[in-house]
């Protein structure tokens, strides 16, 4: 969890970061884009088309312009927003030499199906049933 | 807690009001109603991009309301814009069947609609829907004709027919016939933009501009330009068909 202090209010913004094993599985089995140069993800106020989960570099959040903080290798962007239909109150920017996974909202209803003993739909549902609303 | 709305622009696909010209036209509306729940819905914002030259293709954007210019930036780092897409209209599904990078960079003109359909399910919807694969053709085909028109006239028309036949495209697409009898285009291109629409430099198409508004073919109010005389903008752009 990270605090940071914005004007006269404090917002406090948490993200899910998969861990060992299944951060390699994660890696084995989702696609992946290397960004080049920087690049726009989604604009604040919209839902992301697909989830991100950073494999090398970094994503940026941003509110207003000003960059709110960075997410790095493990972490997850947008999959909450994805699966409830919820815009994001964050613009997210990816960071040029990024390497990002995407998962798309097809996929995540399938594996959302899967048997409950499944381990991706349980990382999964691990991070839907996290706190942060990024 | 960072809070997130729920999405108020949300849309389902029997209630798009460019349906009837869209690729899921003519679906079933239990499909729509599958189609409407494996979607998103965003608006995009006057100058924000859908995606970027370059990009890797997650799926097609399906346009319900708004205009977005497709372009592509030169070496020179100037925009070229290969086509303008409106209501109804699909993007990013050449990208998405070659497996390609996106070629073109897609920006919203205006406060735009536009629904995104990931790869996955409009691939299991084409292969389910042949009603689907055909208006996907219908439109491929739509837009191989333009670009070849567009090829031609570069080579073999001048700036005056070339700038006489934009204004005769954009009355088909996105003219509204007043009761005056002239024909308004309910689209606002600046003068650069409609200058790489055509091939020329923004002075030669402003200097062009004044003829055919001295010549009573268009008229300008503020932004917005009206066709006053088709049948001699006709004559002027020299199509032979």
């Amino acid at each position: 969890m990270i605090r940071y202090d914005h004007k006269k209010m404090k917002t406090k913004i948490d993200v899910f970061t998969i861990q060992p094993p299944m951060l390699e599985t994660l890696e084995s089995l989702l696609d992946f884009k290397d960004f080049k140069s920087e690049s726009i993800l989604y604009y604040e106020g919209q839902i992301p088309i697909v989830a991100y989960f950073v494999r090398e570099g970094q994503i940026d959040l941003l509110k207003n312009n000003r960059k709110r903080m960075s997410l790095h290798r493990g972490q997850v962007l947008g999959l909450k927003e994805l699966v409830n239909q919820q815009s994001s109150g964050v613009q997210a920017t990816v960071r040029p030499n990024s390497i990002i996974s995407f998962i798309d909202l097809t996929t995540v209803k399938e594996i959302l199906k899967r048997d409950a003993s499944d381990s991706i739909r349980t990382a999964l549902n691990e991070v839907l049933s996290s706190p942060f609303v990024f | 807690m960072q809070k997130t709305n729920s999405n108020k622009g949300s849309l389902h696909c029997k209630d798009c009001p460019s349906r009837e010209n869209g690729i899921f036209c003519a679906m079933e509306l239990a499909s729509l109603e599958d189609i409407s729940n494996h979607k998103v819905t965003n608006v995009y914002k006057k100058g924000q991009t859908l995606f970027v030259q370059g990009n890797h293709p997650f799926g097609i954007y399906c346009v319900s309301s708004g205009n977005i210019k497709v372009s592509k930036i030169g070496s020179d780092g100037k925009e070229s814009i290969v086509r303008i897409v409106s209501a109804g209209d699909i993007l990013g599904h050449r990208s998405l069947f070659t497996d390609q990078f996106y070629s073109a960079t897609a920006t919203a003109l205006e406060d735009t609609k536009v629904c995104f359909i990931d790869k996955k399910y409009i691939m299991k919807t084409i292969s389910e829907n042949p009603e689907v694969s055909l208006e996907i053709i219908n439109k491929l085909s739509r837009d191989m004709g333009a670009a070849e028109s567009r090829i031609t006239s570069m080579h073999q028309k001048n700036v005056r027919e070339r700038l006489a036949e934009l204004f005769l495209l954009l009355k088909d697409t996105h003219g509204q016939k007043l009761d005056d009898g002239r024909w308004k285009l309910d689209l606002k291109l600046t003068r650069e933009e409609m200058a790489t629409m055509i091939g020329t430099a923004n002075e030669t198409l402003i200097r062009f501009i004044s003829e055919f508004k001295d010549a009573g073919l268009i008229e300008q109010e503020g932004k917005t330009i009206f066709i006053t005389n088709e049948a001699e903008l006709l004559e002027w752009a020299n199509v032979n068909y």
